[in-house]
């Protein structure tokens, strides 16, 4: 059921190799009425971004908040730098923590600067690191308005800038780019990557697939208490064997016998819808680059051939229907 | 030592951000008024509007502070963790580098300052003109001192409130109850025992309840350190105040308890 992917960091990072950041066995948790972890296993190396999704509700929150030892796990292990946590996190593993929650309003009547000024002082650190934090999340110029007139995606950035205070080993983010606009994205992920090429691991909740696929290492599915996927996005839709959709234009030759010819070599039941110009057909990985070559060599039978391969929200809508139906 | 320096920098903060939104000055003013209408005002029933006798108005400067004083209190603190909850810096600190517990600490300082500070804005002008019209400057700083204790019970109160209850709806209600009960409530209450009960009641049981409420024990103090024979008698208290000891021991007691339940409860947080 799950994999630890090896990081594409790993190699470069300073960090020795193979020691794991975080490692999770078994993590249960009940509330009353509702058991919203079942039997959690996860495992992060440093440099590793690991994606958690899962629809609403699904428990990404507690897992986090389970982690960083703001609840306490029914059952399980949690091993942080190779070191089995009790129930309190000692000083040193939360040191290690860049935590960024859901939601924080931070202070309204201190400006930007005051508040990483004093969450600084909080982490036993120095104001030193303050001005590097708010020019990476691009705040420099906001650094002395009060909190109290940021926009959301402000105050977004200001909750991303306290994560990177300390010299955190495992950010914790918790729908980090909610409220970020496009360009806010982006920089955000370009955050990312430089953190992970000095081996931070992250584990990062979303339920924003398609921000997410490219960007992630691994990616582990919370659904139903379990982590029920768990492996680079690649592999997961290449084992979930989702099909491709083709789209083509009809060319000048083309002829409904001669196409008929070519799908019947590659797709067993006719699988594809026919528009006045064009076709739709659907088919499975095996077979699409045959398929492809074929149709695009018989002579004009088509013209403006659109291949869409299926991405992470096909993946992670046949994986929810899948466990529902089961 | 990082011990005190994040004790210090949470009190920081919780003395800018009040300081930032007005209430220090704010209340402090509001609360200088009320005093010199009593200073100057207060005895004009007697036909003279001037400065009164200085046992009477510190007596009625004694009734100011219980009714404002644990208001003042409440309202400072009532939202102490709760609001950090809310906003959701709680969960935040709480995977912070450092015991929580020192974020209550930190808080109940910083607290302890804003009051402090409100007091004295409230205190200074009408006590200026008030010693130098002839009155102790001894008897200001009595007032001001125990001002500041009653308030340090209501907020050890509200804080504790504050970690037990964790939603600002609710301590607001929670708060006026908790006022409402010890300035108001009680007091109508003891009355009430003794006059349906035509005052048979043993007076050890009645001085007893007054350990109950940590106004009436500020009353008791105030009048014990400032009022002298004369005017005890005149109220009919003589022979009828516990030791000193006593009342500074009930009150300490009620500044340290309800921060100890606080301090257990942060503590089990995500238990």
């Amino acid at each position: 059921m799950f994999v630890t992917m090896p990081s594409t960091q790993a190699t470069s990072s300073p960090v020795e190799n193979g020691s794991l950041i975080l490692s999770l066995s078994k993590i249960r948790k009940r509330f009353p009425g509702k058991t919203v972890l079942n039997s959690i296993n996860l495992q992060i190396e440093p440099g590793q971004l690991v994606a958690l999704v899962g629809n609403n509700g699904q428990g990404k929150t507690t897992l986090m908040k389970i982690i960083l030892g703001l609840l306490e796990p029914d059952e399980g292990e949690i091993i942080i730098n190779g070191e089995t946590a009790s129930s309190n996190r000692s000083i040193t593993q939360k040191a290690s923590f860049g935590y960024l929650p859901e939601v924080t309003a931070f202070y309204p009547n201190l400006t930007g600067q005051e508040t990483l000024n004093y969450l600084s002082s909080l982490k036993q650190r120095s104001n030193t690191k303050v001005a590097e934090a708010l020019s990476i999340v691009g705040l420099e110029h906001a650094a002395k308005q009060r909190v109290k007139t940021y926009s959301k995606g402000m105050k977004q950035r200001l909750g991303l800038a306290q994560t990177l205070l300390g010299d955190p080993r495992l950010l914790l983010l918790d729908e980090p780019t909610n409220g970020l606009d496009p360009s806010g994205i982006h920089e955000f992920y370009q955050i990312l990557e430089r953190l992970k090429t000095e081996g931070v691991a992250i584990l990062m909740s979303s339920h924003l697939l398609a921000e997410i696929e490219p960007r992630s290492d691994a990616l582990a599915l919370l659904k139903d208490g379990i982590i029920s996927a768990h492996g680079t996005v690649d592999q997961l839709i290449t084992d979930a064997k989702l099909p491709s959709i083709i789209k083509f234009r009809k060319g000048p030759k083309f002829s409904a016998e001669s196409l008929e010819q070519v799908l019947q070599q590659h797709i067993s039941e006719k699988s594809y819808l026919e528009q006045t110009e064009s076709f739709v057909l659907t088919c499975l990985p095996a077979h699409k680059q045959a398929l492809l070559l074929e149709l695009l060599s018989t002579d004009q039978l088509i013209s403006e051939l659109v291949v869409n391969d299926p991405g992470l929200e096909e993946l992670f809508l046949q994986l929810n229907s899948k466990l529902n139906t089961t | 030592m990082s011990t005190f320096s994040i004790l210090f920098a949470i009190a920081r903060k919780e003395f800018i951000d009040h300081l930032r939104n007005g209430w220090i000055i704010a209340v402090g003013l509001a609360f200088a008024i009320f005093s010199l209408l009593i200073t100057f005002a207060g005895f004009g029933f007697t036909g003279t509007v001037g400065i009164g006798q200085e046992q009477s108005t510190l007596f009625s400067l004694i009734n100011l502070v219980i009714y404002l004083v644990p208001l003042l209190g409440l309202l400072l603190s009532y939202d102490a963790i709760a609001g950090e909850y809310e906003r959701g810096t709680l969960d935040l600190l709480r995977s912070y580098p450092f015991k929580t517990i020192l974020l209550l600490y930190g808080k109940w300082l910083g607290l302890f300052l804003v009051l402090t500070s409100t007091l004295i804005v409230g205190l200074t002008i009408p006590a200026a003109i008030s010693i130098y019209s002839g009155h102790t400057i001894q008897a200001w700083t009595l007032l001001l001192i125990t001002s500041i204790w009653i308030g340090v019970v209501f907020i050890s109160i509200a804080i504790m409130f504050s970690v037990l209850i964790l939603d600002r709806t609710k301590l607001i209600a929670i708060s006026i109850g908790i006022w409402l009960l010890f300035v108001v409530l009680f007091d109508l209450g003891i009355i009430g025992i003794l006059v349906s009960t035509e005052g048979d009641v043993p007076m050890d049981l009645v001085n007893l309840l007054f350990y109950l409420n940590p106004t009436a024990l500020y009353r008791l103090l105030s009048i014990d350190l400032m009022m002298d024979s004369v005017m005890i008698q005149q109220l009919g208290l003589t022979g009828q105040i516990p030791p000193t000891v006593a009342l500074i021991a009930a009150i300490t007691t009620w500044s340290i308890i309800p921060t100890a339940i606080a301090g257990w409860r942060i503590k089990a947080l995500g238990k």
